[in-house]
């Protein structure tokens, strides 16, 4: 059996990623949402209470570890400079007070952790997660990046092996793709990828989904994507296809 | 010379995060568009009037005859189902657009009168340009009571292609009747029929070489707008009018380029 985890990044952002999540999830294939308790605390409110209202429990942390708002957040260059200045024990406490904000929101633990930017490629925020995790037995979105660019990479060998020995709980694979305008190319992509797959292998795919409004486009250089994966999500060849290739829907708590 | 070529806001009018686009474009990003073209006969039309206004641009009229989501200002019984839309055209993939065979001619016509008075009644003048919405004038049915308004009122008239693509019987016929028109017609979004149109930002080169292989004018279509559930239900161009909206924002050396190498021009321009 070849079981697939979809998640939504980004909740919590903008009311408009929000209300695009909750729909994909309602009418199209994202089993998991990763929200952001970091951002605008009345965008958070609106996607919290829009969980609650659709009675929404796969939800983990979008670890982001400082406030993202729609007119100030940190870019990838700030966490790079960050990482490399503070000290361990400033990474854990960044880190924990999110998770305590976290707490604080939703009244329980996440199910799971994956950081904005795929971050916890860095090995030192890492750690930190790593023990998060163990002690609390969630998984972990597997580190398959580097915090320089958007696409997915297996070229941190480092950070996957550290969370293997630890047995961290992580799917085998990661699939994104965050750029293009093209769908029926996206589409093709995410099947090629796909077909890597054997069986007994748990996959996640990552996507943006949202509708893009006036905040969308001036607050990110993710705007129009993520309009076009919520049309990718609820389109039901692309779901055919998967399910043709053997794959259940399952979630990252099922890990 | 350079060549000349019209920039176009297509659909202005289709829907509230379509107007919203537009609004914002052309309020915080001006000169992305030379033309606006606005949908007389949706719900959200009028709203549209008032952007169109605000912007100071030049407006040409799409005529909508085949589109579900727009109604007949004229009511006419052949065109339309029970509650006065359109009947839509079978499958706009395969570009069956057989539904129009239905259509009696004095439904046709009263219908572009109708839609063509809206215009007049809205703005106070003419519309730079008739076009059509879905390129529905390639087919004669719709062609020869368009030709006859345009002859008319001496307007200017879009290249009736079909497919977007030569659409040689009734190119001549334009041409032929004297209707100053344009050569060809380019979609800039990637996503469109099967991925045969143009992504603007990384097919910049080649539509910039499609622009100098033909004669005439070119008319680039940047179909602009916010993605909102209302939007991204009624069409499958949806979150691509987003795309054009990121790159006037924050890739305007795209557009930048246009004006750099052709001569950007409206309509009324054409000799």
């Amino acid at each position: 059996m070849k079981k697939l985890i979809v998640t939504a990044d980004d909740f919590g952002w903008t009311k408009s990623t929000n209300d695009g999540i909750i729909r994909a999830v309602k009418e199209g294939m994202v089993t998991d949402i990763a929200v952001m308790v970091l951002a605008d605390p009345q965008d958070v409110d609106h996607g919290l209470k829009l969980l609650r209202d659709n009675k929404i429990t796969e939800i983990g942390l979008h670890t982001c570890l400082f406030k993202w708002g729609k007119t100030e957040r940190p870019h990838r260059q700030d966490f790079i400079n960050f990482f490399k200045s503070a000290s361990d024990a400033e990474i854990e406490d960044v880190v924990l007070s999110e998770i305590e904000v976290y707490k604080k929101l939703l009244g329980v633990n996440p199910k799971f952790i994956s950081p904005q930017f795929n971050m916890h490629g860095n090995l030192r925020l890492l750690k930190v997660l790593a023990k998060y995790t163990v002690d609390n037995n969630i998984p972990m979105r597997i580190p398959r990046a580097v915090l320089t660019s958007d696409e997915i990479t297996d070229q941190n060998y480092a950070s996957e092996i550290y969370l293997k020995r630890l047995k961290v709980k992580m799917t085998n694979h990661l699939f994104a793709h965050i750029l293009g305008s093209y769908s029926t190319e996206i589409i093709n992509n995410f099947i090629g990828d796909l077909k890597t797959v054997v069986d007994g292998e748990t996959t996640e795919l990552v996507f943006h989904p949202g509708y893009c409004d006036q905040d969308a486009l001036e607050s990110s250089s993710l705007n129009f994507e993520r309009a076009r994966d919520l049309s990718i999500l609820k389109n039901p060849d692309f779901k055919q296809q998967i399910v043709d290739l053997g794959f259940t829907f399952s979630h990252m708590s099922d890990l | 010379m350079k060549r000349q070529i019209i920039l176009t806001g297509h659909d202005l009018g289709f829907s509230k995060s379509v107007n919203d686009g537009y609004d914002y474009a052309t309020k915080k990003l001006p000169k992305s568009f030379s033309e606006l073209s606005i949908l007389p006969n949706s719900k959200y039309s009028l709203d549209a009037v008032k952007i169109a206004k605000d912007s100071g641009l030049s407006v040409n009229l799409s005529i909508g005859l085949i589109n579900r989501h727009l109604f007949s200002l004229s009511k006419s019984p052949s065109l339309t189902d029970s509650s006065n839309h359109f009947n839509s055209v079978n499958n706009y993939k395969s570009w069956d657009f057989s539904i129009i065979d239905s259509f009696a001619d004095d439904d046709i016509e009263k219908e572009i009168k109708a839609q063509y008075q809206w215009f007049l009644d809205n703005f106070g003048h003419k519309p730079s340009a008739l076009v059509t919405q879905k390129g529905e004038h390639g087919d004669p049915k719709i062609l020869e009571p368009l030709i006859r308004l345009a002859k008319s009122e001496n307007l200017p008239m879009r290249a009736p292609l079909w497919k977007w693509q030569t659409n040689y019987g009734a190119q001549s016929l334009v041409e032929s009747e004297g209707i100053k028109t344009t050569s060809q017609f380019l979609v800039s979004f990637k996503d469109w029929q099967n991925g045969s149109g143009y992504d603007l930002e990384t097919d910049i080169d080649k539509i910039i070489d499609k622009i100098n292989e033909v004669d005439g004018i070119s008319e680039i279509a940047l179909l602009a707008g916010f993605c909102d559930q209302e939007l991204l239900d009624m069409t499958s161009v949806s979150w691509q009018r987003s795309q054009i909206l990121n790159i006037i924002k924050r890739k305007y050396h795209i557009i930048e380029r246009l004006y750099q190498e052709f001569d950007v021009i409206t309509y009324g321009d054409i000799k």
